[in-house]
């Protein structure tokens, strides 16, 4: 694990990650995402929840909520299905989600963290605390809740 | 027809690299969800390609390739990723591991990965060919 300066997740690395989370999901199902709100509660509704949990130099769950019809772009995409179906929303989600999680990753490197992804898992019930982002597209929000804590680095001896 | 064990805990992903993979005339022999049963499907198939995730559940693909390439140096591995895991695509390099692929996988790009990764495989055969005690055994 790379030395790290014990650093909060601050605003320039959730920029960053969130820059990439953006551009991945123009190039990867063709979804335009603009960030809408910060600090918003997230909509449970018709939509499917999957977390993953970082590993390094942060550490917690980054916990995305997709609508089923951005998840179920990405199965209709990846398989070139034009109709695919619904029961594969969820496989979908948690694929966009490992994707996502680790293209953005990116943006975290850069800031000095160096970190990993676990597998990634529906979630069920409340989401986790962390920074609420959401974002708009034309089929409904995104959200994502960032839960990463900065590993304390033990003193000096 | 070159033969191919796919080895990815999504279902989506290993749809995708089914029809990718058939769609360039290979024959997908076994699937697989996670890295437990892997060695044993390779011993069984003996496939000239095999993809593989990393991030999986149970045993994870990095260590897989280490073992898989440890004992049959000549496999021929792509390893199917997301970023996240360099610490996983280091134990992978160092295994011998020379074919990456990042998701969301380009089928275009990975057809050309996988031609690439059969040629370096086909240009090695006639060295065994032509080696008697390869001919001269089981199979």
């Amino acid at each position: 694990m790379a030395a790290c300066d014990g650093a909060d997740l601050n605003g320039a690395a959730v920029d960053g990650f969130l820059s990439i989370v953006m551009r991945c999901l123009r190039s990867t199902i063709g979804v335009d995402a603009v960030v809408a709100a910060i600090g918003d509660t997230v909509s449970p509704e018709h939509t499917i929840a999957v977390a993953i949990d970082v590993t390094g130099d942060l550490r917690g769950p980054v916990t995305w909520v997709f609508p089923r019809p951005i998840a179920l772009e990405l199965v209709r995409r990846l398989l070139a299905d034009p109709d695919p179906d619904p029961d594969t929303a969820s496989d979908g989600a948690t694929e966009l989600a490992n994707i996502l999680t680790g293209r953005a990753l990116e943006a975290l490197e850069a800031r000095g963290f160096e970190c990993a992804i676990g597998v990634p898992r529906i979630h069920i019930g409340a989401l986790p605390g962390g920074i609420t982002v959401r974002m708009a597209t034309s089929d409904g929000p995104i959200d994502l809740v960032l839960s990463m804590l900065t590993v304390p680095i033990p003193p000096a001896r | 027809m070159p033969s191919v064990i796919i080895v990815d805990d999504s279902p989506i992903m290993r749809g995708q690299l089914r029809k990718v993979l058939t769609g360039a005339a290979f024959s997908v022999v076994a699937e697989a969800g996670n890295g437990d049963e892997v060695l044993a499907l390779y011993e069984r198939h003996r496939p000239d390609l095999i993809t593989l995730d990393i991030v999986m559940p149970g045993r994870d693909g990095a260590s897989v390739a280490q073992e898989l390439l440890a004992r049959y140096p000549d496999a021929n591995v792509v390893m199917c990723t997301s970023l996240g895991t360099r610490d996983k695509l280091e134990i992978c390099r160092h295994a011998g591991v020379k074919y990456y692929l990042l998701k969301p996988i380009n089928a275009e790009h990975a057809v050309s990965v996988f031609q690439r990764a059969l040629t370096r495989r086909t240009a090695m055969l006639p060295v065994f060919r032509d080696d008697p005690a390869s001919t001269s055994g089981e199979g």
